[in-house]
């Protein structure tokens, strides 16, 4: 067990490197456009300002690959670099802005487990009967709606009937909780649905498929009550690939708070990014989408070692 | 079983189905009431189907002055730079720093001062930190006092010392590089204060309520004064040399001499401000009530439109001003499910929307091309049925109307017609004669905030005269100017008529940088931007001013797609003292709220 | 054609989600002749003076905010649709099989840094990868294929991969190997068919996931090209601006989309569960072992994990 973190953790290096790289060509993709953001902004306030200035000023003067070792080298020493045009540092905005993205994450996931996996039973237990279609009919629904225009329905029509408004000043949890979850449970929820969505398919599968092994067929002929079968057996035996799947659902949640962050105006990392990219901020985005990548990796670790150790049987390469 | 489920999905279909057609009889009924017209900037009036007119100013809070409450702002985006000499555009520093002038909103004689206009002067100007000024051009000296009894705020780093002249010295010096230890200008994004105070040469302190400012020879005359006021001048101390970098980007030490103290920021997401009670300011319309009244100011940065439109009906928000906080549905929303005693608007002069053509490249070279393009646009029919505005269509020159140096006034019937007018035939007819008898494919760039079906209805308009525009979305503004600069890139790109302001005009006459790529390169406008601002005297700029504007409006270099986009403020009924003409920098503290 | 009548027969449906699907290919091919108010030039017509009108005999589903007829709006919604989903379903496919079978197949150095590449894809969120490379490329059509078929692409290279490793291990390859050593072209041709169940699993399914992926693109700003027709934009724009004034607009995109969801969902359960009985059921974010074992079942060699 022990060799296999080891592996894992020496496996991260390459993949981790991998994403710089990855990471840092997405952004040179079009190479003008921070220099043409740059040379804008001079010349708007009258400062005469061309490429060759621009691009010295922003440090991308050097070719490509000289600026990867550059940037590389820094965050070797810690250094995320400095936003272009906020007068910040990359991980000074990270710092304050990644806490309430993980805290919209963790919030939806627990959420869409509480309503997917008693679903997922329900529809298993039940399988097809005119509750599991209807479960699973309301499922893909919730699943193929727009999150956004739910949204928007969310935050019209409430204050048109009802004039609620949800808050909209950013307090920490620790300062205090009750505003902050008055805060983030209407975004945590609407995400929430849409996952649950998805994962009650999941659950549900599963959980049949399980239902279907012999070691419960015996159980059920040595007069086992379906609760039991339900909870202990089949649930023990259906998480392995929902825990599996959280690290699925994590990138998910991430992708949807960019959409969530936006609307309900939450100052998370997804919102900082679709800032800096209509900026062309790179070293921010860079620095963000190195983080969120980090943070799936280790949540893929963990999901990997959990899943180990709860089902020694499987060998993982 | 199979039946069972064949069964149980078609019901569900069918009541999808169901309600579907629902909605959309529901929805006609609605219809009669959907169209409501909004405002223009003649003074049109908004009616509801109750007919009520929501540009009348409506205010629950006391006709008398009450102290205490809390104001509730929202604000487009932070400037996340407490610098005194960052760029302005952002006004929310305008809270705790203050300058030496500030636009007078009318408060001293709003019969007589229009004060919208971009035309500044000691008339129209009020004194904010400067109590009087004179001008002796023979001396080349403007002579500044300062007011009496101003102290900054009791925060870090000042902690409530007296103003003297000498922060006003250090607050300009340093921007020009001329004196208190700056011998090079600090370099600020977005700002060139070396150009644009070109006229100061030096600047005196002959006593600590004084300060003398010591003009360029060329520029000790009406139109040099007249640049020199401008409001955008912070006045902090020298305490800001010795704060450490760090230091410079922490809210904590942003400080100044205004009404409101910062003392809570939220990156991106809100600013908190509580009264100053040692500010030295006094009502002007009650001469013996201390300011500020309210006791509280929140800033809120809310990025998504229909999150506002929430915060504002739920009472979180009172105000809002911007490109657009509100869209015209959004508003249409408000209009007919909020009773109408409870807000209300103010619609702001902007530019007409127009597509830029660059007259420097083919096929837009020749005037009849550019003719034919506006000829094929239904300009009266996107002001009245897409923008469901009523009245006359706005058209600009270069200038907004509202300042002196429009002409659109004086223009001849023909000048106007000439963009009104609608008739594809002719167009096709005027295209063939300059040689495209079969149209022609060109691309147009706009950035992501604007209404990009305005531009699709453009588009299917020209496309009935052979004509196909493409449309580009840029990610910012920025990077679509980009593609305005330059002359050579084929691509025409968004321009507001009437948009261009003095300063940018002049800063690129200064520096000779090429301001835009639409009327670049055409002599006698050149001749008169020139001219313009080489005029000793106001009277002199304007006239020359006039008729550049005049000028650009004939020679067609932008398309005008008709009806220009309202940019309706949005004020809550809670403010009271106020009348809605230029929310500035004087106005917070001078408001005040329901209880 | 045996397939098809499988299909229909015990998995009515899957099948009728396929006759869904094959119902807005229609729509797509024939949208010009279909379409009661079709392009001109290449744009859609507009009659802003009849605006936002809810349904009449001359427009059936209403106008939109630029007076263009929603039926048509929606039937060339259709062909932006089906030419997104088709293509990116298949250069997803390609360029899956692509990555993971020349892994598998090659194997050593090659395949070990390729990997740590696909590992460090398959971390960046989704959204946001697209996002940035619609950022980085503009809107479009062609673009928004690019963005979501190369990272959806990579990201299924991970199952097909492991498929070819273990055909590549199983019995019959050693033993042809044994005969003769065999060329790299041969193994490519001895592995993929064996696949093929995977692959058209992969294929169906996903579908709906990209109509949404696009709608949100068009949200966030970075979509098609205004004026190009798509669902996900008359949801975005004129559905969310006008819901107040005209609820329609956003009613029809949406039901339109969710059909195309549940026909790919129900579609691609079918095709998965005619092709493996013993892979019943919905979508599972199964482990690279499970798959393994499964499709070793399938060619009837032994479990064989290493």
């Amino acid at each position: 067990m022990g060799k296999y973190i080891a592996k894992r953790l020496l496996l991260l290096i390459p993949a981790l490197i991998a994403v710089l790289i990855i990471v840092f060509a997405l952004m040179r993709m079009t190479p003008g456009s921070a220099v043409d953001a740059l040379v804008y902004k001079l010349t708007s306030a009258g400062i005469p300002a061309d490429r060759a200035s621009a691009e010295a000023m922003l440090g991308m003067d050097k070719p490509a690959v000289e600026q990867f070792f550059i940037w590389f080298g820094d965050l070797l020493r810690g250094d995320m670099g400095n936003s272009f045009f906020q007068s910040e540092s990359v991980w000074n905005i990270i710092k304050t802005r990644m806490p309430v993205t993980l805290e919209l994450g963790i919030m939806t996931l627990l959420i869409s487990l509480c309503i997917s996996i008693p679903c997922g039973l329900y529809c298993a237990a039940r399988q097809d009967s005119v509750s599991d279609y209807s479960i699973r009919v309301v499922g893909v629904v919730m699943m193929s709606v727009p999150v956004f225009w739910i949204a928007t329905l969310v935050l019209i029509y409430p204050a048109l009937w009802w004039q609620y408004a949800p808050p909209t000043h950013y307090i920490s949890f620790i300062e205090s909780p009750a505003e902050n979850l008055r805060m983030f449970l209407p975004p945590a929820i609407l995400g929430a649905l849409m996952q649950a969505g998805m994962e009650l398919r999941m659950v549900r599968t599963v959980v049949l498929e399980t239902m279907r092994q012999d070691y419960i067929r015996t159980a059920w002929a040595k007069g086992v009550g379906e609760r039991t079968i339900l909870f202990k057996h089949s649930l023990r035996n259906a998480m392995i690939p929902v825990v599996t799947g959280i690290g699925g659902a994590l990138s998910m949640m991430i992708g949807g708070s960019v959409i969530l962050e936006n609307m309900f105006n939450i100052p998370g990392m997804g919102a900082q990014v679709v800032n800096s990219l209509d900026n062309r901020d790179y070293p921010v985005v860079q620095g963000c989408v190195l983080i969120f990548a980090l943070f799936i990796m280790i949540v893929n670790l963990v999901v990997d070692i959990a899943y180990k150790w709860i089902d020694p049987r499987v060998e993982l390469k | 079983m199979k039946m069972n489920k064949i069964r149980v999905i078609a019901i569900v279909l069918i009541t999808c189905l169901l309600f579907t057609f629902a909605a959309c009889s529901g929805g006609g009924a609605a219809d009669g009431d959907a169209k409501t017209k909004a405002p223009t900037e003649e003074q049109e009036v908004a009616k509801d189907a109750a007919g009520t007119d929501h540009t009348k100013v409506v205010s629950a809070a006391s006709a008398e002055p009450t102290y205490g409450g809390t104001l509730n702002v929202w604000k487009q985006e932070f400037q996340n730079d407490f610098d005194p000499g960052a760029d302005t555009r952002a006004n929310q520093e305008t809270l705790w720093y203050e300058s030496l002038w500030a636009m007078d909103w009318g408060l001293n004689d709003s019969e007589k001062y229009p004060f919208t206009s971009e035309y500044i002067t000691g008339d129209i100007m009020m004194g904010q930190l400067a109590e009087s000024w004179e001008a002796d051009y023979d001396k080349r000296t403007f002579t500044v006092k300062l007011r009496e009894g101003v102290n900054f705020q009791d925060k870090e780093p000042y902690n409530g010392r007296p103003l003297v002249a000498a922060d006003v010295k250090w607050s300009y010096d340093r921007l020009l590089g001329i004196g208190s230890g700056y011998t090079e200008p600090v370099q600020l994004m977005g700002t060139n204060w070396p150009e644009q105070l070109q006229m100061i040469e030096s600047i005196d302190t002959p006593d600590d309520a004084t300060v003398v400012f010591n003009l360029r020879q060329e520029n000790s005359n009406e139109t040099g004064v007249n640049d020199l006021m401008i409001q955008e001048i912070m006045i902090a101390g020298h305490e800001w040399d010795e704060l450490t970098d760090e230091q410079k980007k922490d809210w904590h030490y942003a400080a100044g001499t205004g009404p409101f103290i910062l003392d809570e920021y939220v990156l991106d997401n809100h600013m908190h401000f509580v009264k100053n009670e040692n500010y030295y300011g006094y009502d002007e319309r009650y001469p013996d009530n201390k300011l500020p009244y309210v006791d509280e100011v929140n800033l809120t940065v809310i990025a998504e439109s229909s999150n506002r439109l929430t915060q504002f009906v739920s009472g979180e928000i009172d105000f809002m001003s911007g490109t657009n906080p509100l869209n015209s549905s959004e508003r249409a929303q408000l209009d007919a499910s909020v009773n109408a005693d409870k807000y209300w608007y103010l619609n702001k002069n902007t530019g007409a929307i127009a597509i830029g053509l660059k007259q420097n490249n083919e096929p837009f070279k020749d005037i009849r091309v550019r003719q034919a393009l506006q000829m094929a646009i239904n300009s009266a029919e996107i002001h009245s049925d897409y923008y469901k505005l009523s009245g006359d269509m706005n058209v600009m020159g270069l200038f907004n109307t509202s300042t002196d140096y429009s002409d659109v006034a004086n223009w001849g019937q023909d000048v106007y017609d000439s963009y009104a007018v609608f008739d594809p035939d002719a167009a096709k007819k005027l295209l063939a004669d300059a040689g495209y008898p079969d149209g022609f494919e060109f691309t147009t760039v706009i950035f992501g905030a604007l209404d990009q079906n305005l531009f699709t209805l453009a588009a299917s308009y020209l496309a009935q005269i052979g004509v196909k525009m493409n449309i580009e979305v840029a990610a910012n503004p920025m990077e679509m100017e980009q593609a305005g600069f330059s002359k050579d890139d084929p691509r025409t790109i968004f321009k507001n008529a009437g948009f261009t302001t003095l300063i940018r005009v002049q800063l690129g006459y200064i520096t000779g940088a090429t301001m835009d790529a639409v009327f670049a390169n055409d002599p006698k406008f050149d001749e008169l931007v020139k001219n313009a601002m080489t005029a000793n005297t106001m009277a002199d700029r304007i006239k020359y001013a006039k008729d550049a504007d005049k000028y650009f409006a004939e020679q067609h270099w932008i398309l005008q797609l008709g009806g220009s986009e309202q940019m309706t403020d949005v004020f809550s009924a809670r403010l009271g003292g106020y009348n809605g003409e230029q929310w500035y920098r004087i106005v917070y503290p001078r408001i005040w709220v329901a209880q | 054609m045996n397939f098809l009548k499988t299909l229909f027969k015990k998995k009515p449906i899957g099948g009728a989600g396929l006759v869904i699907l094959v119902f807005f290919v229609i729509l797509a091919i024939a949208s010009d002749w279909i379409a009661p108010y079709p392009m001109v030039n290449g744009v859609m017509q507009s009659d802003v003076i009849n605006s936002l009108s809810p349904s009449t005999p001359e427009h059936l589903f209403g106008t939109d905010s630029l007076g263009r007829d929603v039926l048509s709006y929606m039937i060339y919604g259709a062909r932006t649709s089906v030419i997104l989903g088709i293509t990116c379903t298949v250069l997803t496919t390609i360029v899956s099989v692509v990555i993971g079978v020349s892994s598998a197949v090659i194997g050593g150095k090659f395949d070990l840094i390729l990997q740590r590449f696909v590992d460090g894809w398959t971390c960046i969120p989704g959204i946001l990868l697209l996002l940035i490379i619609m950022g980085m490329l503009g809107n479009g059509i062609l673009q928004l294929i690019f963005a979501i078929s190369i990272p959806m692409g990579i990201a299924g290279s991970r199952m097909i991969r492991s498929a070819a490793i273990s055909v590549k291990d199983s019995g019959y390859m050693k033993m042809s190997s044994i005969l003769g050593a065999p060329s790299w072209w041969k193994m490519i041709k001895h592995v993929v068919p064996n696949i093929m169940p995977l692959i058209l699993m992969g294929l169906a399914g996903s579908l709906g996931g990209i109509i949404l992926m696009e709608a949100s693109m068009n949200f966030l700003g970075y979509g098609v090209e205004p004026g190009t027709p798509s669902w996900g934009y008359l949801i975005t724009d004129q559905g969310r601006s006008y819901m107040y004034q005209a609820p329609w607009l956003a009613v029809y995109p949406g039901i339109a989309i969710s059909l195309m969801v549940f026909a790919s969902a129900m579609f691609g359960d079918a095709v998965r569960d005619i092709l493996d009985p013993r892979l019943k059921g919905g979508v599972g974010s199964y482990s690279s072992e499970k798959i393994e074992k499964q499709v070793a079942r399938m060619l009837g060699g032994r479990a064989l994990i290493k």
